[in-house]
């Protein structure tokens, strides 16, 4: 479904992926693990379009996605509500005076639903994410867990087939961690979720992708196999350096 | 002492380059001031001299034109000289400007005075947390608009993001300030 192939990319003069291939296959739910700065938020912005590697080639479903190619409306449009991305700070997602508004403006930029179907599907994804009682309320007034979930309502009112997460649960309660985990696996979707939570990496998904600090995939595979070498934590920079001689003793 | 003595120089210059008014004087400080960005030992001289045009393009030409324009159409044509001045004075001051931020270690410079070093560090924590943001912005419109930006979501947008930032701003100052205040920063 996704395939990197040889990706380069280079930021202000810094290469932070150099080479770099990978594939997410359809149904797979991917976790994104690495230390921070390893390149998990500019991977995703690869995967969203939004970065554009300097060399290499980014396939969606066997289309070439690149500058070009989403120049083309229906590409893009294709593309934008198939591949969606939940950032990492809600706030710089929502822009529109009232949750209602947030929610219908994916619905109403596809053109393709008249304002009565519209919401209808507000409605739906309002009550499915307990927001509805907010629908009048301006987004900024929300606590962050309510902007997280609104994000969310605003994605998935898409029905879009892969969902890119950028450490989705950094500013969440554990309860509405919980409740973000259960909504994700009774989806049918693709995800691909950045955390540096190790604790919760087996609870996100059943496929580990691991970057190191120097920005390399050193992993790829079940995460259960990862975690069984504590070594492999090492060599990812991801527990600390006083725990390398805990784990060679 | 070398960025203490640069800041001196460009104070002297901007405050040089702010009373002068003969046209041809303008030109040729800025023919030196052009001269000084080709040959300093400096990175990206061709990025440096396009933030100076955009800035004094959108800040001093564009508001100094529509004056000339109301100028010209009352018959009056000395605005003419006035605008070349105007404009060749603000080109020169922020280039100047440019090439100072470029060449010097601010912190090093204002270190004579804490509250200036105070200033600078909030006003530079801010510059970057709001670059990273405003990039952030602008990614999750592209990622989430699937067209084109109509003119009443680009209005919505800018208005979200004035507010945000102003609150933002308010908000990281006093954070910034009970930071410092809590690392013995503020003696008051």
């Amino acid at each position: 479904m996704i395939e990197l192939k040889g990706i380069w990319y280079s930021y202000d003069g810094e290469e932070v992926f150099k080479d770099l291939s990978l594939r997410i296959l359809e149904g797979d739910r991917v976790v994104l693990l690495g230390p921070n700065g390893a390149g998990k938020t500019t991977l995703l912005k690869i995967l969203n379009g939004l970065l554009m590697p300097q060399k290499g080639t980014y396939l969606y479903k066997g289309i070439e996605i690149n500058k070009k190619s989403l120049k083309d409306k229906a590409i893009n449009k294709w593309f934008r509500r198939e591949v969606v991305m939940l950032f990492q700070t809600p706030d710089v997602m929502l822009f529109n005076p009232t949750v209602y508004d947030e929610i219908a403006f994916g619905l109403r930029q596809l053109g393709e639903y008249d304002e009565e179907r519209i919401k209808e599907e507000v409605l739906y994804w309002a009550e499915k994410f307990n927001l509805s009682f907010l629908l009048k309320r301006s987004p900024f007034e929300l606590s962050g867990g309510q902007k997280q979930k609104l994000c969310l309502a605003c994605l998935l009112v898409l029905k879009p087939k892969v969902l890119l997460l950028d450490e989705p649960t950094a500013n969440l309660d554990s309860k509405t961690t919980h409740w973000l985990i259960e909504l994700l696996w009774s989806m049918e979707i693709t995800t691909l979720i950045a955390t540096n939570n190790l604790n919760l990496v087996s609870e996100l998904g059943n496929k580990l992708l691991v970057l190191d600090e120097n920005h390399s995939l050193i992993y790829e595979g079940d995460p259960k196999e990862f975690f069984d070498d504590k070594g492999n934590l090492v060599k990812a920079s991801i527990l600390p350096c006083i725990n390398k001689r805990s784990i060679a003793l | 002492m070398r960025d203490k003595l640069l800041l001196l120089v460009y104070i002297l210059s901007l405050i040089y380059l702010s009373y002068l008014s003969n046209i041809s004087v303008l030109l040729i400080s800025s023919f030196f001031l052009l001269l000084f960005l080709f040959f300093a030992p400096i990175k990206n001289k061709l990025g440096l001299l396009k933030h100076s045009l955009f800035s004094f393009f959108l800040f001093s030409f564009v508001i100094s034109f529509s004056y000339l324009l109301l100028e010209l159409s009352s018959g009056n044509r000395e605005g003419i000289e006035y605008f070349l001045m105007i404009n060749l004075r603000s080109f020169g001051m922020t280039l100047l400007t440019f090439l100072f931020l470029r060449i010097t270690n601010l912190y090093k410079a204002l270190d004579f005075s804490r509250t200036l070093t105070f200033l600078l560090i909030i006003a530079t924590s801010n510059i970057l947390t709001y670059k990273r943001l405003l990039k952030d912005f602008r990614d999750a419109l592209e990622s989430r608009n699937m067209g084109k930006t109509t003119r009443q979501t680009s209005f919505t947008f800018i208005k979200r993001l004035s507010l945000f930032f102003f609150d933002k701003s308010v908000y990281t100052s006093r954070e910034v300030y009970q930071t410092m205040k809590s690392r013995g920063f503020c003696d008051d």
